[in-house]
């Protein structure tokens, strides 16, 4: 069952879906399916996640992070473990298939309803600040308070690790 | 698709991941906290690198994380940039209106490097970062950021122990070891990076400094006929010290306005291995301007630097003229030095051919042909010539009126006189510039690399870029 929003149908139309901007292999083309762990963002409170943190540096480990997209089909999601179909950790184009994606990112349950929410992919990367921003408010139209990660205006990529001003 | 191209895309197929880094025509971009492969329609505002400097710089991993998920973690702690400044801040000992003059940025930034370096253009964090002798690539990415903790501590400790006197260390002075610290260390790399050779390590430290039946300054005579054998230099006179030390040595010889009572200095810091990096820093102001002088010192520093062991170097040796000019024969209290002044004037006027030369009895027009012969002042040929014949006869004080030939000036003289880059610091003309623009041409580094070294805008850089190229700069090597 795919989740949808008023807001989801909007970011659809905003903006133009697109090929994954890289791949390494033939497995990170295989589209995995719900016996494989691939779920879609449910109204919250999210059930059978688990919960975690993004790192807030190199030496912090993140912990239970998942990977999304928002494609034609809502927004798939699935755990950065290994997947026994594919004998490796998922990658962004195992959600679609190596299909088009409008973006995608990393996200972390804080609680069952509230996530970290970063645009860090690299086949399927947030095209600016804006995008990012607005994919965040979609996820909030589920139900969800969002902690973004922001964008890193140096790199002009979406922020990976949780920055807490000293 | 192998990993090697997945990070560093097509046109390498096969290479290793080295030579794939080398050839790739990927670019790279760093923030204060990530690194990500560059996209000019991202606008982003970081440090553009090449895809041989991000390779280097955080291996190939973190490299293959950047493509993986857009942008790779580069911040190894949360503080461990403002803890690399503030810590290289308190060793050095350091007010924040010294370190921003130094490094042209807003005092108010180098106070927030301390505490919150993320509010701070990363220019601006590189260029605090290279004055005060710390790794601007290795900002956040290692805990100190590849600072070298003795030097330091030694500059802080000369300081200390200066203070009040008339020969004083300023916080300037102290700054300006410190990035010659980094030229030092840039310099080594780059020079690496090009495949240029050097036969500086075919010289091992000697932790001999004589005994009372066998005094310092006779191990430095031997060292001097040692050296001029390991370079097949006979006793031919030295042309040029400068392309001796730069070229030859591969010896970063850097020219800065010190304080008037200083020669010259040798620094010992780290490269990027962990190994020993040493160079030498030249006054340029009093009596250097003679480059008769100049020699003496150049030639000064390189004994200390050729043969002193890291105990005796302890990471800076600052020489005054005083002291690094005296005779070296003269009764000294301190071994190092005196061994360091009979290497020089040896090394420059091999005594046999100083005899040869000057032959007795010793007249005031033989003294004036072998300063000229071998470039050297009226009161070093004096001494040596004395010091030839076991000081048995006079030598008169009295020559025709002589200096440095224009040939002998030119061939000394550095490219600083007429620099095309007017905000590029004194200290990072010549060769180390030279680097730079090779560097650059080869692909090597980036622009916004060669303009953080060259500490230049941009703009200048590309407007006098063919400038330099015409000067020999990037092309003379």
């Amino acid at each position: 069952m795919y989740g949808s929003t008023q807001e989801l149908d909007d970011f659809r139309c905003r903006y133009t879906p697109g090929p994954p901007r890289s791949f390494s292999g033939p497995r990170e083309m295989v589209r995995l399916q719900e016996k494989d762990g691939l779920r879609f963002l449910q109204f919250a409170p999210a059930t059978g996640v688990s919960t975690g943190t993004p790192p807030r540096s190199l030496k912090d480990r993140s912990t239970n992070r998942y990977l999304w997209v928002i494609d034609k089909d809502g927004i798939p999601y699935i755990i950065e473990s290994r997947v026994p179909v594919i004998d490796s950790k998922p990658k962004h184009t195992n959600l679609t298939g190596g299909g088009d994606a409008y973006l995608g990112g990393e996200v972390w349950f804080k609680s069952f309803s509230s996530l970290y929410v970063s645009g860090g992919s690299g086949r399927y990367p947030p095209r600016d600040v804006r995008q990012l921003e607005k994919a965040g408010q979609v996820f909030e139209s589920f139900g969800y308070a969002v902690i973004p990660l922001g964008w890193d205006y140096g790199t002009g990529r979406a922020k990976r690790y949780l920055e807490e001003l000293q | 698709m192998s990993s090697v191209v997945h990070v560093f895309g097509s046109g390498v197929e096969g290479l290793s991941r080295e030579d794939a880094a080398r050839q790739s025509s990927r670019s790279f971009v760093r923030s204060e906290g990530q690194l990500a492969v560059y996209e000019e329609s991202r606008n982003p505002t970081g440090h553009v690198l090449t895809a041989w400097e991000a390779f280097t710089a955080y291996g190939f991993d973190v490299l293959e994380e950047a493509v993986e998920y857009g942008s790779a973690i580069l911040k190894r702690s949360k503080d461990s940039t403002s803890g690399a400044f503030k810590s290289r801040m308190k060793d050095l000992g350091l007010p924040h209106r010294s370190v921003g003059r130094a490094a042209k940025a807003p005092e108010a930034d180098v106070a927030a490097a301390e505490s919150a370096p993320s509010q701070v253009p990363l220019a601006n964090l590189e260029r605090i970062s290279f004055v005060l002798g710390l790794d601007e690539r290795l900002l956040g990415f290692k805990q100190g950021a590849g600072g070298d903790f003795d030097l330091a501590y030694r500059l802080r400790t000369l300081q200390a122990e200066r203070s009040g006197r008339a020969g004083g260390i300023s916080a300037g002075t102290v700054l300006l070891f410190a990035e010659a610290a980094s030229i030092i260390r840039v310099q080594l790399r780059l020079q690496k990076w090009l495949g240029i050779e050097s036969e500086c390590d075919r010289f091992k430290p000697h932790p001999y400094y004589g005994s009372p039946t066998r005094p310092a300054w006779n191990i430095g005579y031997e060292l001097a006929e040692n050296a001029r054998e390991t370079l097949g230099l006979a006793d031919a006179p030295i042309d040029s010290m400068r392309e001796l030390v730069e070229r030859r040595l591969g010896i970063p010889v850097i020219q800065a306005r010190l304080p008037r009572w200083i020669a010259g200095a040798t620094v010992m810091t780290i490269d990027d291995d962990g190994e020993e990096a040493r160079g030498v820093v030249l006054n340029t102001v009093g009596e250097n301007n003679n480059v008769w002088i100049r020699r003496a010192t150049l030639a000064h520093e390189l004994g200390h630097l050729l043969y002193d062991p890291d105990t005796e170097l302890k990471n800076i040796l600052i020489d005054s003229y005083s002291d690094s000019h005296r005779d070296p024969e003269s009764p000294m209290d301190d071994f190092v030095e005196q061994r360091a002044n009979a290497f020089a004037i040896s090394f420059l006027a091999p005594n046999s051919a100083v005899r040869e030369l000057a032959s007795t009895p010793i007249s005031g027009e033989s003294v004036s042909r072998v300063m000229q012969t071998f470039g050297i002042s009226h009161t070093a040929a004096r001494y040596h010539i004395a010091n030839s014949y076991y000081r048995q006869f006079e030598v008169p004080s009295k020559v025709n009126d002589t200096g440095p030939s224009d040939e002998q000036t030119a061939v000394e003289n550095f490219t600083i006189d007429y620099f095309p880059l007017r905000d590029t610091p004194y200290q990072r003309r010549g060769r180390f510039c030279d680097l730079v623009v090779r560097c650059y041409d080869a692909g090597i580094i980036s622009e916004d690399t060669a303009v953080l070294y060259l500490g230049c805008l941009a703009e200048d850089f590309r407007k006098n870029l063919d400038l330099m190229r015409s000067l020999g700069l990037g092309e003379s090597y």
